[in-house]
C-alpha cells in the first residue's frame, strides 16, 4: 500500500513537469503580457514599464524564465512571486484556498446529497415517473451553462432579497457579528454558488448510480435475497447496493480532481474570494506566476483526486489489489 | 456495513472540515477597532464649512472589480490599489474631483517665484500620523526620496520629474518644503494632487534603507501599520473585502467643530464584474455604483420610488476615437505596415475629412449612448470645462460632402457595387480593430461601419481582446485602423504620450522615423511649451491651438462621447460624486460624508 502510494505520488513528478512548461509555453503564446496593460495607461511612463519588464526577467525567452522558475520552486520552494502583489505566489493562495476547499466541499455534499438517492430511487423504481424526473433533472442541470445559471441565480438573489447577490459574507455587518452568526453568515453566502456548482455535478453521479444499481438488480446475489424473501428496500440498499458502489468510489475520486476547474468561472461571477477568482484574474492581466501555480495545483488535485479514488476503491472492495 | 460506513465517513469528513474551515474563517475577523482617545485639533487643521455638519457613525460599502494590490501608494499601478490608498495618505495637494480644482492638501498654502523654478509649500502645523507621531517635512523629504530611489523603480518618478531629472526637494524648517525644477514646470499642482502621496518615514524608512521599499506596504503588511495622515486607516483586510476605519487624528473638522470623518468605517468589496456589482447596488448590499448610459433611463425612472439616487456626470473626460494608420515604411522583416495603396488614401487629408463627414454622430449618441452623450471633433471631451476649446472646427452629419471628398480624390463606383474603386481599380476597404469587452463601444463601431458603407467606403470589423489589439497597434505597428478610448485625468499634461509625435498611444503615427514635419511639428512645440508654465492662462492659450491643430488634420477621428452616470442610496448627507483621480464609484469625497441611516 505505502509502495503504491509512493508510486503514483513518483508519477506526479513528470506530470507536474510537463504541466507546469506546457502553461508557461502557452502563457508566451498569448499576446502581450503583464506589462501590456500598463504600457496602455497614460499615467504610467514607457521607460518605467522598461525597468519593470527588466526587474520580472519578461525579456528573456520563455523557456528560459521556465529554468529560473524550476530552480528556485526545486531548490527553495519558491512558486515565485505575484508580479502585480509583489508577494510570494504561495502567500495568495493559501489565504484562499480554504474558501474555495469551503465552497468546492458544499457543492460536492450537496451534488451528492441530491444524486445519490435520486440515482437509487430511478433505479428502484426504473420507469416511473421519479425515473422521469431524474432524467429530466440529469438533462437540465448538465444542459444549463454554468455561467448563465451562475446569473441566473445572481438575478433571482438580486430580485427576492432572500439570499446575498454573492460574496461571501455580509460586508458592512460581518464584523459586527457575533461567533456562530458569523458561521450562518458565511453559510448563508454560501448556498447560492454552492447551488450553481452543485447543479451541474448531479447528473453525472445520478445517472452513474442508477446504471450500476440496474446492474447490480440483476445479478445473482439479489436474486439470491429475494430468494430467501428480504423485503424490497433491504434487497436494494443491503445487497443491491454495495456492489453497485464501487464505479462511484471512481466517479467520486474525478470529482475531488475537477474541484478548482470548476469553481473558476463560478467563483469569478459570484465574487467568492477563493482560488477561483484569484486565477481569472492572473489569467487576464497574465500574472504568470500566479497562472503557473494555479495549473500545477490543479494538476495535483487531479493525481491526488484519482490516488484518493484507487485507496478508497481497495478499501471497500477485497477484490481489488493495490500492487 | 463497511462500505455504507466508509462512504458515510467520507462524507463527514468533508461536512467536518467544512465547518471547521468556516469557523477558521470567523477567528481571522477578530474585531480590532481600538478606539484611540480623542486629540485636541491641532494649529493646522482645516475647517470645511461648506459642509452640512452631520453626526458620526456608520460606514460606506464600495465597490471595487479586484481587491487590492498592495498598499504602498507608491508603487500602485491600477484603480483598484488607488481607490484605498487615496483614503489612507493624503497629497500636499488635493485634488477637487466634482470640480476639477486645487484645494490645500498637506500643504497649507503654496506660492511660487517669479521665473517659476522654485515652488515653496508651508505644510500643515501640529498634525500627525494615525499612529500619533507627528507629521513633519522629513516625511516630504522621505517620500520623494523613495519616489527617486533606484532600487523602489516606483512607477510615480516620471510623474515628478522634468525631461527624466528629478525635482530638488529640500526643507526650510520643520514645516517648509521648497521644490526646484531646472525649467519651469507647468502642471506642478495637478502632479502633486494626483502623485507623490505622503508616507510616514518612522514607518518605512528602514525599508527603504534596505531596498526592500518596493514590496513593503504588500497586502500582507499587519493593518496597524498600514497608516498615513488621511481619513481612514486599514483595519483589516482579506480575499474579497477590505475594511478601513476612521483615523482619530485625521485633520479636517466641520463648521461645528466635529474632526472628520463622520463614517466610521468604509468597506471595499471585491465584485469582480460589473454586472455583479450592479445587482449588489440593486441589493442595496454596495452603496455607489456606476450606471451604463443605455441603462440610465431605466435607473432613473426607478429610482425615486426605490431611494437612490441617478447623477448624471456628463460626458466621460477623455475620447473615444479611431485612427488610420499612416505609418510608412516596412518593419525588419520587409512586410510594409500598411498595404501602400490604402497607406496613400489614409494619408490624405481629404480622405480623413471623407470619413469624419460620413459619420453619424447624433445617431450614435442616441442609438448606443441611449441618448446621453455629445458628439465630438477634437482631443478634449467638452466635460473637461477648464482645458476644452469651444472654438475647434466641427461639421454636422454631411454623406454628400463626404462623396465629393471622396470623388475629387478619383474615388468613383465603377462597377456599381455600391463600393467605391480608386484610380487603380482597388475597393475601397479596410479593417477596424477594437477590443472586445465593452458592448457599447462595439455597437459604435458597428454603426461606423455601417455609415461608411453608406458612402462607399467597405469597413470589415475585428474584435480582438485588449492585449491582442495593443499588440497589432502599439507593437507590431501593422494594422489599417484602429479604435481605442483615451482617459484623462483633468490635465493634458500628464497624457504627453497622446500630444507628443513621438508619444506611445499615437496610434495613427507610431514610431515615427525621422524629423516630424507640418502640423504634427507644430503641435509638439506648442504642447512642450505649454509645459513650462504653470500660468492656467497661458497654457490653456497653447493647448487651445493644439486641439484646432488635432481637430483640423484628424489624425485621430473623434467620435461621441457617451456620459457617465453614477448611483447612490439615499442615506448620505453631503455625497458629491466626481469621476477622476481612479475612483470606480465617483465616492473620493468621503471624509465629508454623513452617514444618515443604516441600508
Amino acid at each position: 500500500m505505502t509502495v503504491f502510494v509512493l508510486r503514483r505520488l513518483l508519477r506526479l513528478v513528470p506530470v507536474l513537469l510537463a504541466v507546469s512548461c506546457l502553461s508557461m509555453f502557452i502563457v508566451d503564446l498569448a499576446p502581450g503580457d503583464f506589462l501590456t496593460e500598463l504600457r496602455a495607461n497614460p499615467q504610467i511612463s514607457q521607460s518605467a514599464v522598461e525597468r519593470m519588464r527588466d526587474e520580472f526577467g519578461l525579456d528573456r525567452h520563455w523557456f528560459v524564465q521556465y529554468l529560473s522558475w524550476l530552480r528556485r520552486a526545486i531548490l527553495h520552494f519558491d512558486l515565485g512571486e505575484s508580479f502585480s502583489y509583489r508577494t510570494p505566489v504561495a502567500s495568495l493562495i493559501a489565504e484562499r484556498v480554504a474558501n474555495t476547499f469551503l465552497l468546492a466541499s458544499a457543492a460536492s455534499l450537496f451534488a451528492w446529497g441530491v444524486a445519490l438517492p435520486l440515482g437509487i430511487l430511478a433505479a428502484a423504481r426504473r420507469d416511473t415517473w421519479v425515473d422521469r424526473l431524474n432524467s429530466a433533472v440529469a438533462v437540465t442541470g448538465l444542459s444549463i451553462p454554468r455561467v448563465l445559471l451562475a446569473l441566473l441565480v445572481l438575478f433571482a438573489c438580486a430580485a427576492t432579497g432572500i439570499f446575498p447577490v454573492g460574496g461571501m459574507k455580509s460586508a458592512a455587518t460581518y464584523d459586527q457579528l457575533s461567533g456562530w452568526r458569523r458561521v450562518l453568515d458565511v453559510a448563508w453566502h454560501l448556498i447560492p454558488p454552492a447551488f450553481v456548482m452543485g447543479v451541474a455535478g448531479i447528473a453525472p453521479v445520478a445517472r452513474q448510480m442508477r446504471a450500476s444499481l440496474l446492474d447490480a438488480l440483476g445479478t445473482d446475489c439479489v436474486r439470491t435475497a429475494r430468494a430467501k424473501g428480504a423485503s424490497e428496500f433491504r434487497v436494494v440498499l443491503r445487497h443491491a447496493l454495495p456492489v453497485a458502489l464501487n464505479p462511484m468510489i471512481t466517479l467520486f475520486g474525478l470529482t475531488i480532481a475537477r474541484l478548482l476547474s470548476t469553481s473558476l468561472v463560478v467563483e469569478a461571477i459570484m465574487a467568492w474570494p477563493g482560488l477561483g477568482s484569484l486565477a481569472l484574474e492572473a489569467i487576464r492581466r497574465q500574472d504568470l506566476y500566479v497562472v503557473m501555480a494555479t495549473l500545477v495545483m490543479a494538476s495535483v488535485l487531479l493525481v491526488i483526486g484519482n490516488l484518493i479514488a484507487d485507496i478508497l476503491l481497495a478499501v471497500s472492495d477485497p477484490r481489488v489489489a493495490i500492487r | 456495513m463497511k462500505i455504507d460506513r466508509l462512504l458515510e465517513g467520507g462524507f463527514a469528513a468533508i461536512a467536518c472540515a467544512a465547518t471547521f474551515l468556516a469557523f477558521a474563517g470567523m477567528a481571522w475577523g477578530a474585531d480590532a477597532s481600538a478606539t484611540v482617545a480623542e486629540t485636541r485639533r491641532p494649529e493646522g487643521a482645516r475647517i470645511v464649512d461648506s459642509i452640512v455638519p452631520c453626526a458620526r457613525g456608520g460606514a460606506i460599502v464600495v465597490g471595487s472589480l479586484a481587491d487590492p494590490k498592495s498598499f504602498n501608494p507608491l508603487m500602485a499601478s491600477e484603480t483598484n490599489t488607488t481607490e484605498i490608498t487615496h483614503r489612507i495618505f493624503d497629497n500636499l495637494v488635493e485634488l477637487d474631483c466634482a470640480n476639477l480644482d486645487y484645494l490645500p492638501g498637506l500643504a497649507e498654502s503654496w506660492d511660487v517665484s517669479a521665473d517659476e523654478l522654485r515652488w515653496t509649500f508651508r505644510l500643515r502645523r501640529g498634525i500627525e500620523w494615525a499612529d500619533g507621531a507627528p507629521f513633519s517635512a522629513d516625511d516630504v523629504l522621505f517620500t520623494f526620496r523613495a519616489i527617486y530611489d533606484s532600487t523602489t523603480q516606483s512607477p510615480e518618478r516620471d510623474g515628478v520629474s522634468l525631461d527624466g531629472v528629478p525635482f530638488r526637494v529640500t526643507k526650510q524648517g520643520d514645516s517648509t518644503i521648497v521644490i526646484e525644477t531646472h525649467k519651469p514646470f507647468g502642471p506642478m499642482l495637478h502632479a502633486l494632487a494626483t502623485g507623490a502621496a505622503i508616507i510616514p518615514e518612522h514607518a518605512w524608512g528602514p525599508a527603504l534603507a534596505n531596498g526592500e521599499f518596493a514590496s513593503s506596504l504588500g497586502i500582507d503588511t499587519p493593518a496597524e501599520h498600514v497608516f498615513g495622515t488621511g481619513p481612514f486607516r486599514l483595519e483589516k483586510r482579506e480575499p474579497g473585502r477590505t475594511v478601513l476605519v476612521r483615523n482619530d487624528r485625521f485633520w479636517k473638522f466641520d463648521g461645528a467643530g466635529t474632526r472628520l470623518p463622520y463614517a466610521d468605517r468604509i468597506i471595499v468589496v471585491a465584485v469582480g464584474n460589473q454586472e455583479t456589482w450592479r445587482l449588489k447596488f440593486d441589493a442595496r448590499e454596495i452603496d455607489v455604483c456606476s450606471i451604463k448610459p443605455d441603462e440610465a433611463n431605466a435607473a432613473i425612472a426607478e429610482s425615486r420610488a426605490k431611494g437612490f439616487t441617478v447623477v448624471d456626470l456628463g460626458p466621460r473626460l477623455g475620447t473615444i476615437h479611431f485612427a488610420l494608420n499612416q505609418k510608412p515604411g516596412k518593419n525588419e522583416k520587409g512586410e510594409p505596415y500598411v498595404d501602400p495603396k490604402k497607406l496613400s488614401w489614409f494619408r490624405d487629408l481629404r480622405f480623413r475629412q471623407a470619413v469624419s463627414r460620413a459619420i453619424d454622430r447624433e445617431t450614435i449618441v442616441r442609438t448606443a449612448y441611449g441618448g446621453h452623450g455629445v458628439p465630438i471633433y477634437g482631443p478634449i471631451s467638452p466635460a473637461d470645462k477648464r482645458w476644452y476649446n469651444a472654438a475647434i472646427p466641427t461639421h454636422g452629419y454631411d454623406p454628400e460632402g463626404a462623396r465629393e471628398l471622396l470623388a475629387a480624390i478619383g474615388m468613383r463606383d465603377t462597377n456599381g457595387d455600391g463600393i467605391l474603386e480608386d484610380g487603380g481599380g482597388n475597393r475601397i476597404a479596410f479593417t477596424l480593430e477594437t477590443n472586445t469587452g465593452n458592448s457599447v463601444r462595439m455597437q459604435v463601431a458597428q454603426l461606423i461601419v455601417a455609415d461608411l458603407a453608406a458612402v462607399g467606403i467597405a469597413v470589415t470589423l475585428s474584435f480582438v481582446d485588449f492585449n491582442t489589439l495593443h499588440e497589432n497597434v502599439r507593437h507590431t505597428n501593422r494594422f489599417e485602423a484602429c479604435m481605442f478610448s483615451s482617459s484623462s485625468s483633468g490635465d493634458p499634461a500628464s497624457a504627453m504620450n497622446y500630444w507628443l509625435a513621438s508619444g506611445s498611444s499615437r496610434d495613427f503615427h507610431l514610431r515615427p522615423q525621422g524629423p516630424v514635419t507640418g502640423w504634427e511639428r507644430q503641435a509638439d512645440s506648442l504642447a512642450t511649451a505649454s509645459l513650462m508654465t504653470s500660468n492656467f492662462a497661458e497654457r490653456k492659450r497653447l493647448f487651445d491651438r493644439v486641439q484646432v491643430l488635432f481637430a483640423e488634420n484628424l489624425g485621430f477621428i473623434y467620435v461621441a462621447n457617451d456620459n457617465i452616470f453614477a448611483a447612490y442610496w439615499n442615506r448620505f448627507e453631503n455625497v458629491r460624486l466626481g469621476r477622476v483621480r481612479g475612483f470606480h464609484e465617483f465616492l473620493w469625497n468621503e471624509d465629508e460624508i454623513g452617514v444618515l441611516r443604516a441600508p
